[in-house]
């Protein structure tokens, strides 16, 4: 059995981070959302599916830079994208042709989507939206999943402060519940301005949820009688379900779409897109910053985007995430074990039923983790291209060990 | 800063703080503290306070122990009672106050010197001095962690500021440990807008854990040595289960320790 990791340099560096920086890592990369004494808390590289933490242990890893590594890290062609527009000097005075080329790829790649602004980060595409849908109906109110991560903006946030006011027109219901649904819409008639949803539930701490029967023509037998927007926050899924967009998966039509995350392997970029009707509002908003003109991550998405479609991404994704939910689901069946891996194949998450507050996940989770196969406890996981046959082989080889561990430590 | 600059509100929130603290305290110093043990043999009264239009509570003192009554001053001997908040945070920490006692019992004069020299025992654990520390690290460490709990509950049930955070954390049981110490355990239930706490497992499977490494760990922890952040980053503090559940205790921690910086 190979020895156990240590994370000795991941905790002296979060001790010198906790004197110089808020709380040392913030968000959901802080150590109080994994469990502590079993994860690393700072990495030092990562090649294809590879990942090696600050004391150098090595993980087959399946977080994917929370999604964002859909190639895998350290993509050798899309590193050289981004390093040519690096060296052409990367951020100008305005924009390079690549910014407009990239918003033509992706109107003619996402369904139903006529525009493209481009961003950072998730959070400002989301928050963008929910400021177009707000102006171009001339309504303030929101609806949202209860549970549902939309960013670390302060209006869909935990930030709940009494000082911050901006959570106040934001309401919210249980995914699938279409009578709580509705109950909000005719409540609040006239004054919502959109519902934003992710193409899935996929709330941090719990299984995964499937968009139920009816769910999404009832949403939009809502929607369209307020006269309200729909938003697809598709940030998280974005090209792990359709190339076409998650909502072509799904078979519906949003107003706008927020992405980001995987777009660009990892490069910082995001984008709102949306349908005509929409797009002059949007052009009537002053959106920038000093960064967003910079040339790589547009290059990157570039050859992302062209990658993704020349090898059929999709169906290697579901391949290797059926194979990992299939073997994992009955290893831990033969350990005595009820496991149950939610989510799409490619977004998957493993919980065990009877065990709502997670604690064998946990346990599962962190000896896999400590054995080197990174498996976040309370977040879904996510599959990349870069992991092959092999890496589910070695990861399913593991877990067989530490099903049985797990079982006799409960 | 005084309780004098506080708002209203905030007056109010720090004296259910004090004195849920305190009456909290009183009940372990019954289980840990000889004098206190000593004092209380044999007597049975019932202590009070009320604030004219708000908090009622009462300490009950029988079969040689201490239980806190929230909500009622039922059958107390002696009832202090305060025309705003702030004269009962005064009373709590020491200064000049103004109130009414109401003595209803004939031994409301023994009531009160009982109640005083009770209250008299609670500084020698919080604020120990090394050699009591010593020896009563334990008995210490253990009130510590769960005055702190009763700060959280009163907190979280009073105070405006964080309710909407309090809103959120899911309802169930949480239990502090410390590691191969299984009688240094207490815990905080949520149900609702309403939280309880006990100062021992009671064999319910708690929904979230915090297990401190040892007991000094809790102990530096709650006299403020050491910084959570860092305990949990260096796993010192360990969380399992409904992870949640312990990260919306953080932010009352923080309001707590505002309200206990107050003089
Ligand atoms: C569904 C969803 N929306 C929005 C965001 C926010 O994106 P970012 O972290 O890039 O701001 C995330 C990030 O995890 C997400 O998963």
């Amino acid at each position: 059995m190979a020895e156990e990791y240590k994370f000795d340099n991941s905790v002296e560096l979060f001790k010198r981070a906790v004197e110089v920086i808020p709380g040392g890592i913030y968000g959901s990369k802080a150590p109080g959302f994994v469990i502590p004494g079993s994860y690393p808390y700072y990495f030092r590289k990562g090649k294809g599916c590879r990942l090696q933490d600050a004391d150098g242990n090595e993980y087959i890893d399946f977080l994917c830079g929370y999604g964002s590594q859909i190639l895998g890290y350290g993509h050798d062609e899309v590193d050289d994208a981004a390093e040519r527009a690096m060296r052409d000097g990367d951020l100008l005075n305005g924009p390079q042709a690549s910014m407009v080329e990239l918003a033509e790829t992706l109107t003619g790649q996402i369904d139903g989507m006529d525009w493209a602004v481009f961003a950072k980060n998730g959070t400002d595409t989301t928050s963008l939206a929910v400021s177009v849908a707000r102006v171009h109906t001339g309504k303030k109110k929101i609806i949202m999943a209860r549970g549902a991560y939309h960013g670390a903006a302060n209006w869909c946030s935990t930030n709940v402060f009494p000082e911050l006011t901006d959570r106040e027109d934001v309401l919210s219901f249980t995914y699938n519940d279409t009578e709580e649904l509705s109950r909000l819409f005719s409540e609040n008639k006239g004054e919502i301005a959109a519902i934003i949803l992710t193409p899935y539930h996929h709330p941090a701490f719990d299984r995964q949820i499937m968009p139920a029967d009816g769910f999404y023509s009832t949403v939009k037998i809502l929607s369209e009688a307020e006269g309200a927007l729909f938003i697809m926050d598709d940030i998280r899924c974005n090209f792990r379900l359709s190339p076409s967009g998650s909502h072509s998966f799904f078979g519906v039509e949003p107003d706008l779409v927020a992405m980001g995350k995987s777009i660009a392997n990892g490069q910082p970029i995001s984008v709102l897109m949306g349908k005509q009707t929409v797009k002059k509002t949007a052009g009537s908003f002053f959106i920038t910053g000093t960064f967003w003109m910079s040339g790589m991550p547009f290059s990157a998405s570039l050859t992302t985007l062209r990658i993704m479609r020349e090898v059929n991404l999709i169906d290697h994704l579901n391949r290797i995430g059926s194979m990992l939910k299939d073997e994992l689901e009955s290893l831990a069946d033969e350990a005595g074990l009820k496991a149950e891996i939610s989510g799409a194949p490619a977004i998957p998450f493993l919980t065990f039923t009877d065990d709502p507050d997670l604690y064998i996940n946990q346990i599962f989770c962190s000896e896999m983790t400590k054995r080197g196969i990174y498996l976040h406890p309370h977040h879904n996981w996510f599959i990349s291209y870069a992991h092959k046959d092999e890496d589910i082989e070695q990861t399913l080889e593991t877990a067989k060990e530490v099903f049985k561990i797990t079982a006799s430590m409960l | 800063m005084t309780s004098d600059e506080l708002t209203p509100e905030e007056q109010k929130v720090l004296a259910h703080v004090k004195s849920g603290s305190a009456f909290q305290l009183l009940q372990m110093l019954a289980e840990e503290d000889p004098v206190v043990q000593e004092e209380i043999r044999n007597k049975s009264f019932i202590l009070g306070l009320s604030v004219a239009g708000g908090m009622k509570r009462s300490v009950r003192i029988s079969d040689s122990r201490i239980t806190p009554l929230d909500g009622s001053v039922k059958g107390a001997g002696v009832i202090f009672r305060f025309p705003v908040y702030n004269e009962l945070n005064n009373l709590l920490s020491g200064k000049k106050t103004k109130m009414l006692p109401i003595l209803r019992s004939l031994a409301a004069g023994k009531i009160i010197a009982g109640f005083k020299t009770l209250t008299s025992r609670i500084p020698v654990y919080i604020n120990a001095e090394p050699d009591f520390l010593d020896k009563n690290f334990r008995a210490v460490t253990r009130m510590l962690i769960c005055a702190a709990l009763r700060g959280i509950k009163e907190v979280a049930e009073n105070d405006s500021y964080t309710a909407a955070r309090v809103a959120g954390i899911p309802d169930g049981i949480i239990a502090l440990q410390v590691e191969n110490d299984a009688g240094l355990e207490a815990r905080i239930e949520k149900s609702g807008s309403s939280f309880t706490v006990t100062t021992i497992a009671d064999g319910r499977i708690p929904n979230a854990v915090l297990t401190f490494k040892d007991a000094d760990t809790a102990h530096k922890l709650f006299t403020g040595k050491i910084n959570a952040v860092v305990a949990l980053g260096t796993s010192d503090v360990r969380i399992r289960g409904r992870i949640p559940m312990i990260q919306g205790l953080f932010p009352i921690l923080d309001r707590l320790s505002y309200y206990m910086a107050i003089e």
